[in-house]
């Protein structure tokens, strides 16, 4: 166990340098940067800005730039931010615990959802079973940020029912982007639940269990659901990045000043510190999340060795 | 096509690409024809003629009008004494869908953006495919280094928050042309279709027309785009299918982070940011009801289709 967890960890390494190169070049390469961004308002003196340049490392070629930038990242260290002279990691575990709680309550109800409308969906072939696959279908073909600019026009401000506060977490504020963000969840978790039933409702040791006069339920509900849960897992891992790039967009529409906000704002002004610093905090929660499912096939599922027998 | 829901699907998604092609027929501020001062025009709503621009078109001996008869970009259509409040204007007789803030036609606006989106969402779909086969069907049959760096970057893209990446990417190019979104959407959607390609390479490598083909001399090449790429093509037909419909909604999900088709362009994307910018105009309904619905119900056509094309590889497998 120690050495799969070993080698997946030094596995992670290319795909970290990876990512980051990734990073570092998507943001260097954009034209522009923070002090000209400064110039087009203002009046600011060209030596000025070759002075802060320099001052920020910003002069040196660019190998050099990024071997200065993985040599502080090893410590941890990001760097401030070019905008307003905060520390990044400050930046960071400010905006972090919004996201973390918006998505993970966004996952939790996703996922929680998804499992038991699967196991219903997979059971019910009738006219009512179709109607909510059709139903799934078209909520999965619809923009999950109409749904959250509805959801908002609706429920959010004066104009019909106001329940919940417009803009922020506070007051409740966190209810609708929960939801809007559990939406895609929600859909694509169902669909993979229900294939994975359907197939282990297909198997033998089904029909071995009904056999043995076990109730349908215990049947559905332990023998089955245990044995179709894999792919969901895995799915849970995948599916960071994605719930990561919903929220860039969930948290403008109801104005959350989590991670995605953070993301969104440091790119458009060209504020590589930052930038680079939320890139490298996703990266390694979503490498981290990859890593705990592999390590849960072991628990869930004890035919899956991890390591080769001996 | 057996389910009639996939023959209702099909026919939704030829209706509308025939009215995404001819958008300039259906809905312009010129035309389909007309004689006008003793010369006649055939189709100015498409060739768009200098002479017809700013004329007025009321003394036109004859005239044949698009149906509707605004343009996607045509502003405050027409001066209208029984509407003294600016728009947006609710639907009626003149315009069926209603006109956005300023004034502009939403169902012209919608056939217009049509064409736009489906465009992206086509040739997305296009690259994400070409560029995925290759790289999966090249990673699978040499193996090896090859295969491990390929893996990696696959790995990478897929680790990587795709929105994230697309803000940065075309934070850069910020231009009126809809071609760097596209090479922008195709290079970061093959992994999907790379990892599957690969997986199939591998199974099909050691069937017998693949030793077939290296014992009568073929080079790699030849085997991974002649005989092994065309075998692996019934998966790849179902991700694709699905990734038209994604295509199209990512492309409305970058439009709302500002890095879409640029306005003024008309594309649903647009539309619907439009919608959202407008929210302040208590029960502009219409701004938000209509792009949604058509883009609800192309996705919906898509992904039945997809479905559909997913039952019959596997039933085939």
């Amino acid at each position: 166990m120690k050495r799969y967890v070993f080698r997946r960890l030094l596995l992670m390494i290319p795909t970290f340098f990876g990512i980051s190169l990734l990073t570092f070049l998507v943001a260097r390469l954009a034209p522009g940067d923070p002090f000209l961004l400064d110039l087009e308002t203002g009046e600011l003196d060209p030596e000025a800005i070759a002075r802060a340049r320099a001052a920020q490392g910003l002069d040196a070629p660019l190998p050099l730039q990024f071997a200065r930038w993985m040599f502080h990242l090893v410590r941890f260290d990001f760097g401030r931010s070019l905008i307003d002279q905060r520390l990044v990691t400050e930046k960071i575990f400010e905006a972090m615990p919004r996201t973390a709680l918006v998505a993970g309550l966004a996952m939790i109800l996703g996922f929680g959802l998804a499992i038991p409308l699967g196991v219903w969906l997979s059971t019910r072939r009738d006219r009512w079973g179709r109607a909510v696959e059709a139903l799934l279908l078209t909520a999965w073909s619809v923009p999950s940020f109409w749904i959250a600019v509805m959801a908002l026009m609706i429920f959010a401000g004066p104009r019909f029912l106001d329940l919940f506060p417009v803009q922020g977490l506070e007051n409740g504020g966190f209810v609708l982007p929960v939801i809007c963000l559990a939406f895609p969840t929600i859909v694509v978790a169902t669909r993979q639940v229900r294939a994975a039933m359907e197939e282990a409702l297909a198997q033998d040791y089904v029909k071995a269990a009904r056999a043995r006069g076990i109730p349908e339920r215990r049947v559905i509900w332990k023998h089955a659901l245990r044995n179709s849960l894999l792919p969901v897992v895995t799915m849970f891992g995948l599916h960071l990045p994605h719930l990561v790039g919903g929220s860039v967009i969930i948290e403008r529409i109801f104005g959350v000043p989590g991670m995605g906000l953070l993301a969104f704002d440091s790119i458009g002004s060209r504020d590589y510190p930052t930038i680079m610093g939320v890139a490298t905090v996703m990266a390694i929660a979503t490498m981290t999340s990859m890593l705990l499912v592999d390590l849960a096939y072991g628990f869930i599922d004890p035919r899956i060795r991890l390591e080769r027998a001996k | 096509m057996k389910r009639r829901s996939t023959r209702i699907a099909a026919a939704f998604l030829a209706v509308l690409l025939i009215s995404a092609l001819g958008a300039d027929l259906i809905a312009s501020d010129l035309p389909i024809a007309v004689r006008t001062d003793g010369q006649t025009y055939l189709f100015p709503c498409i060739t768009k003629p200098v002479a017809l621009q700013s004329r007025d078109l009321s003394t036109a001996e004859w005239i044949v009008r698009t149906p509707i008869k605004y343009g996607p970009l045509q502003t405050l259509a027409v001066t209208r004494e029984d509407r003294p409040e600016p728009p947006p204007w609710a639907p009626d007789d003149k315009h069926l869908l209603g006109t956005d803030e300023l004034g502009r036609d939403v169902a012209a606006r919608l056939i217009h953006g049509a064409r736009v989106s489906l465009l992206v969402a086509f040739f997305t779909v296009l690259i994400a495919v070409g560029v995925g086969m290759a790289l999966g069907g090249i990673a699978g049959y040499l193996g090896g280094v090859v295969d491990l760096i390929i893996s990696r970057v696959l790995e990478v893209m897929q680790t990587f928050p795709l929105v994230f990446f697309l803000l940065a990417l075309l934070s850069i190019v910020r231009v009126q042309s809809i071609w760097p979104l596209i090479l922008a959407l195709g290079l970061t959607r093959w992994t999907e279709v790379a990892r599957l390609v690969r997986a199939e390479v591998l199974t099909l490598e050691s069937r017998e027309f693949v030793l077939a083909a290296r014992a009568l001399g073929a080079s790699p090449g030849r085997i991974i785009f002649r005989h092994l790429l065309p075998n692996a093509m019934a998966p790849v037909f179902v991700v694709a299918t699905f990734g038209v419909g994604s295509a199209i909604l990512l492309e409305t999900a970058l439009s709302f982070l500002g890095i879409g088709v640029a306005p003024p362009t008309a594309s649903w994307g647009e539309l619907l940011t439009e919608a959202h910018r407008t929210l302040q105009h208590p029960g502009a309904w219409w701004l938000a009801v209509f792009p949604g619905l058509a883009i609800a119900s192309t996705v919906l056509a898509v992904n039945a289709i997809g479905e559909a094309v997913r039952r019959s590889v596997d039933g085939r497998a």
